[in-house]
């Protein structure tokens, strides 16, 4: 090629989530990219702002609604945090209830992130499929909280909701239906040759840069390194399984390359390490209170007397959740900072688009699940911006390799 | 792996003078296997900073788990970063330390530490955003999160908060 | 559904949805709505790529002030008749986000909104419910304009 001029392509900016909307601008050189650069906040809600102006128990309805789909992780970081500047000892079941529910959250957000994945390489089947087969989990949510998004199961020293009689009975019918599901899923995704190779060696993120950049959750896992609160920190009842580690591509004897399909291996495992855990959960809950305080202008009180730092982190679906809070004699913390996962990942979306082809754009993506449908509305300007193309078009471009490679095979 | 306290007295020597606090606070979680968690909170001077952050990056890579909290007072700033150490070991063993430093009001300077930890850009970009600490030698200087009609001058983070312009 | 409801079913309906500063609870609410379970495709209702195929533009969130101007420039592209359906109590309101510096103000302060789907976030149901409202006036001001 003697014409070595290169183009910006600009994607974005609509895209959900706390700090996570974002613009990519890339400079392409033909069908590959070989700079990416974001820009972000066009859904910074000033949250960390807003959170002065409320107290301690109104926070955590407030924080939930940073991410609706993590809408437990959120408020769990920020109890913990704040249990932990106050030193508020949580009953036995509770920690349990908590872990359960953690847990079903990760289950349906795993399987909401399938269904994008495959909807962004084109494979419209898987995404029905598994959207319909994460209604179940939404089911039960909604038995144990009543809301099926937002479920507001935390306070501060314990949970809202038990978990009793008919609840638990939901709760291991659903944990029966995808253990019985799980090996027909592991069977699609993993060994569906199409999306292999759409997936396989694309988005490479090293071991290295995944260490160097901080990523966490399944993006840092799929790079073989082995970070997970679940195991690394001690929260709820993650402490008492005996088996439980970070799931790394070596689980299923595979060499961890950091690539796409890498991070669907682990996410698929995930599933099942969650309803292993349910499980367990389940068997081996204890009985006893499930509110340290049950009242809240106690619990106030209770915090208005502390000055103190206090650390809050979890295992959210997407990877680490981590909360610092300030305490200071207050009726609400005077600082609360937020750390959500896709804020430490997004940095690693750089060397994951070096040298990828733009068919191969959305699914790169949504490869760290950055949170759903960022395939609002995405264009390229070429040039001085005279040449547009809508999204759609991506998602065709997406398509038609994906009917290439199919028709190949 | 080191005890917190051994971490210290390695630190203390390299840097000296420039160590100015430290403590250990320990906390359980857990029901039928508790497990006990030690948390380290260094106070250093803000010249030693750099320095500091690389040294104990040397002794296990540091990851930054969430974006530098903030306490101001009348004459100072405390910048804290919450870092992690000895992340990925598996069985519990992961211990936070949680490093801060005064900055002046009237010298609201920093240094970037994005040589030795490249991932914590983000971060440090919301912190020159948010609290107007300018931080030196940061690769990318733009603003993240606040709407580009914000007045000059506009830190949402600080204490005293004044609104948006209307057009 | 009533017998005669399906009167209005005279085509299909497209809309293009825009989030605007929303948690995300209210989009996956809107997907779930398009899959299986309550399957939207069956009545026709269609999520599109672009605005300027789309008859209602389908908004979450409380419009920051950073994403104003693009939703405006999303609304100015529908065609017409067009209709702004708002989905989730925050973008009613501002909901839970109210004293933020970052907000530009509930949706219907910057572009006309007709129908409005409360909840935080609501079921997929209401807002399949909300789509078909919206459908029925649109139908309604076309043959408006058919007769004028
Ligand atoms: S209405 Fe509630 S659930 Fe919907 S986007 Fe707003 S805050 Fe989230």
């Amino acid at each position: 090629m003697s014409n070595k001029e290169t183009y910006k392509l600009q994607i974005g900016p609509t895209h959900p989530a706390f700090k996570e909307p974002v613009r990519f601008e890339f400079e392409v050189d033909g069908e590959h990219v070989l700079h990416a650069d974001i820009d972000m906040g066009y859904t910074h809600r000033g949250i960390e702002h807003v959170s002065k102006e409320r107290n301690f128990i109104q926070i955590i309805y407030l924080l939930e609604r940073i991410c609706g789909i993590c809408s437990t992780s959120h408020p769990m970081a920020y109890c913990l945090a704040v249990e932990n500047a106050a030193e508020i000892e949580v009953p036995a079941r509770a920690k349990y209830i908590r872990t359960i529910v953690g847990e079903l959250e990760r289950l349906h957000s795993h399987l909401l992130w399938a269904g994008v994945a495959a909807h962004e390489v084109g494979f419209d089947t898987l995404f029905y499929t598994t959207w319909d087969i994460r209604e179940k989990v939404m089911d039960c949510l909604e038995v144990i909280s009543g809301n099926r998004v937002n479920y507001a199961m935390l306070t501060i020293g314990g949970v809202r909701r038990d978990i009793i009689g008919e609840v638990a009975e939901a709760v291991n019918k659903t944990v029966e239906y995808y253990s019985d599901l799980y090996s027909q899923l592991e069977d699609i995704m993993l060994n569906d040759m199409s999306l292999r190779l759409r997936t396989e060696n694309v988005g490479i993120l090293t071991y290295d840069e995944a260490l160097k950049l901080c990523a966490v959750g399944p993006t840092a896992r799929a790079s073989g390194l082995a970070k997970d609160v679940r195991a690394d920190y001690a929260v709820n009842a993650y402490p008492d399984i005996p088996w439980l580690k970070a799931i790394t591509p070596n689980d299923v004897g595979k060499k961890p390359v950091g690539d796409i399909y890498d991070r669907i291996v682990v996410r698929v495992l995930e599933i099942k390490q969650s309803v292993d855990i349910i499980r367990f959960c389940m068997e081996n809950m204890p009985g006893g209170e499930i509110v340290a305080e049950p009242k809240a202008v106690k619990v106030i009180n209770q915090l208005k007397k502390v000055k103190a730092h206090g650390i809050g982190r979890y295992e959210g679906p997407r990877g680490e959740v981590s909360h610092y809070d300030i305490l200071d004699n207050n009726e609400c913390p005077v600082g609360v900072k937020v750390k959500a996962p896709t804020y430490s990942n997004i940095i690693s979306w750089v060397p994951m688009f070096r040298g990828a082809e733009i068919a191969d754009i959305p699914i790169i993506m949504s490869s760290i699940d950055p949170c759903i449908a960022c395939s609002d509305r995405a264009s390229f300007v070429e040039g001085e911006g005279k040449k547009t193309v809508s999204f759609g078009e991506l998602r065709k471009l997406s398509m038609e390799k994906m009917n290439k490679i199919r028709r190949g095979l | 792996m080191l005890h917190p306290e051994e971490i210290v007295n390695k630190l203390k020597e390299y840097i000296g003078d420039g160590l100015l606090e430290w403590e250990v606070r320990t906390r359980f979680d857990g029901v039928t296997n508790i497990r006990e968690q030690k948390h380290l909170y260094i106070k250093l001077n803000r010249g030693a900073f750099h320095r500091s952050v690389a040294f104990l990056y040397k002794i296990s890579p540091l990851h930054i788990s969430c974006p530098m909290a903030s306490i101001e007072s009348e004459e100072a700033i405390e910048l804290i970063y919450p870092f992690m150490i000895y992340s990925g070991h598996g069985d519990q063993t992961e211990q936070p330390l949680i490093v801060s430093y005064d900055i002046p009001k009237s010298d609201l300077r920093t240094v970037s530490v994005t040589d030795i930890i490249p991932g914590i850009i983000i971060m440090e970009r919301e912190t020159q955003e948010m609290l107007g600490i300018e931080v030196e030698n940061l690769p990318d200087e733009r603003r993240i999160f606040t709407p580009d009609n914000m007045e000059e001058g506009f830190l949402p983070l600080r204490d005293k908060v004044s609104g948006i312009s209307e057009e | 559904m009533k017998k005669d409801s399906f009167k209005y079913f005279k085509r299909s309906l497209w809309a293009f949805h825009i989030n605007s500063g929303s948690c995300n609870a209210c989009d996956i609410e809107i997907l779930a709505a398009l899959t299986p379970r309550y399957d939207a495709e069956r009545f026709g209702i269609k999520l599109v790529g672009t605005p300027r195929h789309a008859d209602v533009l389908v908004i979450t969130g409380t419009m920051t002030e950073k994403i104003k101007d693009k939703v405006i420039r999303v609304f100015n592209q529908v065609p017409d008749p067009k209709l702004v359906m708002v989905v989730g109590s925050c973008g009613i309101s501002k909901g839970v986000f109210q004293e933020s510096y970052a907000m530009a103000g509930p949706v219907d302060a910057h572009i006309p909104v007709d129908v409005y789907v409360p909840g935080c976030p609501p079921r997929p149901e209401a807002i399949i419910y909300g789509v078909a409202r919206a459908w029925e006036k649109l139908e309604m001001l076309e043959k408006g304009n058919a007769a004028s």
